[in-house]
């Protein structure tokens, strides 16, 4: 299991009020495990997808309010939107996508006035 | 429409997107590319989103007001910074400038003439973020120059004010009304407490020239003193709905004057269809459904001489958010307090509209037919028959006849125990705001006596000045407002039993209602002017203060005689 220690280059954007949670960084370049569960122990690791990146996120970049980010069922609240590489998250397969090398995931809070 | 009726309609939306699937994962539109968006059931590739939803926007302009015009009118576009409002701007542009070829060829005149952009500064309502002195704030954090630099782009001439500025004397319909309105109870404050009975507030109209000493021409008031002022204003709200409720009345307020300064007869709100339907949950919740049909509408002709239109009704949140993010516009990032004040809060303190947010929002991610639902149903209302002279001082909008009435019978604020004291109260304040004219004349007229609003309460005119005399600031007040300013802390406020010491009573209340209240509330009363409004009461505060009893006896004398037919 020697590629369970790579990880992926994944630009994460942040907008709409979204980037007030993560201390008004617009961007921020990750590098995320590749394979979850990040415990060794795990009999079956599976690829990285987006339901992981979500709960790797809010554990590792979050930086407060994490009620404003995350909702139920481990996705993020309603009324965020999610894009991957530019396409809506809903063609990709929502929470099972699958991340890539080099993917560019934006969320885009709608919870603002204006 | 109900869960049975819901139902099929889901799976008939479902079978449309079944249908448009012969092409999985390719536009619905043209067929060709691969689809990047979602919209409800529908998906798009970039191009053919951006034209769906320009089409959109133009579907609902022609609706607003129709394209054939003889005089075109100037428009003024209401922009905060945010996504809808900055998606406005860019869909009024891309619809305003035609193609040069065009634009030669053909003499028609131009639907519409000037547009103007204008944009409420907040930032000072913003909290202080870590290691940021308070007085920073406005300076680093001002959002003026960014909007105004917008705007430019755009050349489109740009008006900005600031939300304090709603303390300006100047910022009201005369532009110069000099006096601003305190609140006061007319409970004694030991009272407050141990008295269920939700006390009649009475607004005193006070000179901003008598109070500020400063004597030059030059602002009276300085940017400090304003902020401070709406500060205070804000602070006094107890919940998070009250504040954000009276925000919102000064941004409409000062909305409706930029409009009229800037020429404009039609004012553009980028409202959008998920805001529209949250808002109309929400205006249900605090009470202000009888206004609803005007804060909602896609066109509204409820402020005079100022048309209101709300052309993003149609699109959803996320497809303006889409849009701005495929054309690359510029944000205001902090753009309104709102936001600001739901993230420096603890978590557990929300406001109602907060709440609705969340359930829409919610909802509409299992339904994505949630929003245009709500807003078709509301869409369906009709506006009140109200005249725009009767409009409620603080929130501008519409009275119902007999608020306060109804308040009374469907609220029950005291234990049945206490119910004795306070039926004398009820009949006291019943015949001061019967004889007051609740809000049109037809209100519950029980006591048709026809004397003056200030000589009927006696004990109000004898015991004030003509700069700080008192009226019934309830009775002019529409059910939401009235509602609303229940969770004003009362204690703030000096009572009507403190106001014979007139020194202690202005200062006391510790907060003031802004220069536009106090017009209105002069208005109402019957008074074209501050200066007529002060004569008045010089000349018929002596004329009362002569003998307060037979006042009193005339106020109440229909009933005497009633009485006395009676015993007979």
């Amino acid at each position: 299991m020697s590629q369970s220690n790579t990880t992926l280059r994944i630009e994460l954007q942040f907008s709409g009020g979204m980037e007030l949670l993560f201390d008004n960084q617009k961007t921020i370049h990750a590098k995320v495990p590749a394979f979850f569960p990040l415990d060794d122990s795990a009999e079956e690791k599976h690829a990285a997808t987006i339901r992981d990146l979500i709960s790797w996120t809010a554990s590792n970049l979050l930086k407060e309010r994490p009620e404003l980010f995350i909702g139920a069922d481990g996705s993020v609240r309603s009324g965020i939107l999610v894009l991957v590489n530019g396409a809506d998250w809903e063609l990709e397969g929502e929470l099972d996508y699958e991340l890539e090398d080099r993917d560019e995931i934006v969320f885009i809070s709608t919870l603002h006035g204006g | 429409m109900s869960c049975s009726v819901e139902e099929p309609t889901m799976t008939v939306a479902e079978k449309r997107a079944k249908d448009r699937a012969v092409h999985v994962g390719f536009c619905c539109k043209c067929k060709t590319a691969k689809s990047t968006i979602t919209v409800r059931y529908a998906e798009y590739c970039d191009p053919c989103f951006l034209i769906a939803l320009d089409s959109k926007f133009r579907t609902a302009l022609r609706n607003a007001r129709p394209y054939r015009v003889i005089t075109p009118e100037n428009v003024m576009l209401a922009f905060s910074g945010g996504p809808s409002s900055r998606a406005l701007v860019h869909l009024f542009d891309v619809f305003h400038s035609l193609p040069p070829e065009v634009a030669t060829n053909k003499k028609q005149p131009k639907i519409y003439n000037d547009i103007h952009v204008c944009h409420i500064d907040e930032s000072c309502l913003l909290e202080p973020s870590q290691g940021q002195e308070p007085q920073d704030i406005t300076s680093s954090r001002s959002t003026m120059e960014q909007a105004r630099s917008i705007a430019a782009g755009y050349d489109y001439s740009f008006h900005g004010v600031a939300i304090e500025d709603i303390y300006d004397p100047e910022w009201t319909d005369s532009r110069c009304f000099e006096a601003v309105a305190t609140l006061i109870t007319s409970l004694p404050k030991d009272q407050l407490a141990t008295s269920g009975q939700a006390p009649e507030l009475l607004a005193r109209i006070i000179p901003t020239s008598a109070t500020s000493p400063s004597e030059e021409d030059a602002p009276k008031l300085s940017r400090q003193e304003k902020i401070n002022k709406l500060k205070a204003l804000l602070g006094a709200c107890m919940t998070l709905t009250a504040k954000e409720t009276v925000l919102q009345h000064f941004r409409s307020s000062l909305l409706i004057q930029l409009a009229k300064r800037g020429q404009c007869t039609i004012l553009a709100l980028g409202d959008s269809a998920t805001r529209v339907a949250i808002h109309i949950i929400e205006l249900t919740a605090i009470g202000r459904g009888y206004s609803l049909p005007h804060e909602t509408s896609l066109l509204s002709s409820w402020v005079q001489d100022c048309k209101v239109i709300r052309p993003l009704k149609d699109c959803l949140v996320k497809e303006l958010d889409t849009f701005c993010g495929l054309n690359d516009l510029e944000l205001i990032e902090h753009h309104n307090a709102q936001l600001d004040w739901t993230m420096k809060t603890k978590a557990e303190v929300k406001s109602i509209r907060k709440l609705t947010d969340e359930f829409i929002t919610g909802l509409d991610k299992e339904f994505p037919s949630t929003v245009a639902t709500v807003c078709r149903t509301a869409a369906k209302l009709t506006p009140p028959e109200a005249t725009y002279d009767q409009k409620c001082p603080l929130c501008l909008g519409p009275v119902q006849a007999g608020v306060q009435d109804w308040k009374r019978r469907i609220t029950v604020t005291t234990a049945p125990g206490e119910i004795v004291t306070t039926t004398s109260s009820n009949a006291e304040t019943e015949t001061k705001e019967s004889s007051y004219g609740c809000c049109s004349s037809d209100a519950s007229g029980c006591c048709s006596s026809s004397q003056r609003p200030s000589c009927t309460s006696q004990q109000t005119t004898t015991t004030t000045t003509n700069s700080s005399t008192s009226t019934s600031f309830s009775s002019l007040l529409c059910y939401g407002c009235l509602t609303n300013l229940r969770d004003l802390d009362l204690k703030s406020m000096a009572s009507q039993e403190d106001s014979s010491d007139e020194s202690m009573s202005l200062s006391s209340s510790s907060f003031k209602l802004p220069p536009y209240v106090a017009e209105t509330i002069v208005h109402r009363m019957g008074f074209a002017s501050l200066d007529e409004f002060d004569h008045r009461f010089m000349d018929a505060a002596p004329a009362t203060a002569v003998d307060p009893q037979e006042n009193l006896r005339a106020q109440i004398q229909e009933f005497l005689i009633a009485s006395d037919d009676e015993e007979e």
